[in-house]
């Protein structure tokens, strides 16, 4: 039979939970950017001639993002956070939302926590990479490098949620595909080697695309949404 | 291999059917062959696959972090402010 005193107790508790939980909300720090403007955190620069642009937004799309080539092989663009911005120490969580373009033959992107400059070369990561239609997931700690064991193969003019997170003590990165506007989980793993945690493996937050041999100005990639957490770096209250 | 297509019928992608899952919601065994720049469709059992119309897109560039600094130092340059 519940007393008044378990009653108060089970109050109490609650109480406690919810302080708890907003005590966490408020120290996690988070980033986002709908890419409604031109105020998003992460600074572009252009690959091989490539550009990123604004584009057309769509249906429950608002604030449309595009990476585009040159003529010029291996051509595209790169939004990053600062260089050696980030050292991955649990709880880092990304959300992002993109569409694939109309041709994916000879198109690479990288998105996630990656120190890559290129889409081409990097030493580490915690990110989603295409390959022409095929996404896995990847980590490399000082260029040893794990992908996931199963991979999933993208449709060409599709929109994708894509979530990874890294556990809260660095020993896991998860990688989830969601269908666009949708619960409905496509593709999960996860890694638990070579994760890059150690000095000297900082790295940077990207999103990136190249496009192997385009022949003239071609969309890579469109960007509607994304989101950096960090739910487990230092306390701000 | 299951491929999966969203509530309109629409090719969302495919991968293979891990050992014990069930066929989910939304997807399907049907096979699919689809190539770059086509887009398929389920319907009533079959797909249906077309090509894909790419409207021109106007791609509005804008200036990258590295063409506003090569233009700052050109200006500079320009103006005798750096050699």
């Amino acid at each position: 039979m519940e007393t008044a005193l378990n009653r108060g107790i089970g109050d109490i508790n609650a109480t406690l939970a919810s302080i708890t939980n907003q005590v966490a909300a408020l120290n996690t720090q988070t980033l986002t950017t709908d890419f409604l403007d031109n105020t998003y955190f992460i600074i572009s620069a252009a690959i091989n001639g490539g550009a990123m642009g604004t584009a057309i937004s769509e249906v429950k799309h608002p604030g449309v993002f595009q990476i585009a080539s040159s003529a010029s092989a291996n051509s595209g663009a790169r939004a990053i956070t600062h260089s050696n911005s980030i050292r991955l120490s649990g709880g880092e969580k990304t959300t992002i939302i993109f569409k694939t373009p109309a041709n994916l033959t000879g198109v690479t992107a990288v998105m996630g926590f990656c120190d890559t400059l290129d889409a081409i070369a990097w030493a580490d990561c915690a990110c989603i990479k295409i390959n022409g239609t095929t996404l896995t997931g990847e980590t490399e700690s000082n260029n040893a490098g794990s992908t996931t064991g199963t991979s999933y193969t993208v449709a060409v003019d599709t929109w994708y949620r894509v979530v990874i997170e890294v556990n809260a003590d660095a020993t896991s990165v998860s990688f989830k595909l969601y269908a666009d506007d949708s619960d409905t989980l496509l593709w999960s793993n996860t890694l638990t080697t070579n994760i890059p945690t150690a000095a000297g493996r900082e790295l940077h937050y990207v999103i990136t695309a190249i496009m192997a041999s385009p022949t003239g100005t071609t969309v890579l990639l469109l960007i509607d949404y994304l989101n950096i957490q960090f739910t487990n770096s230092r306390r701000v209250v | 291999m299951i491929y999966f297509y969203d509530d309109n019928g629409k090719y969302i992608g495919c991968r293979e059917l891990l050992d014990g899952e069930s066929v989910p919601s939304k997807a399907t065994t049907v096979e699919l062959v689809v190539l770059d720049g086509q887009e398929a469709y389920f319907v009533n059992g079959a797909w249906e696959v077309n090509t894909i119309n790419v409207a021109p897109v106007a791609v509005t560039i804008e200036p990258t972090t590295e063409e506003v600094l090569d233009e700052l130092i050109t200006l500079l340059v320009d103006k005798g402010v750096i050699y």
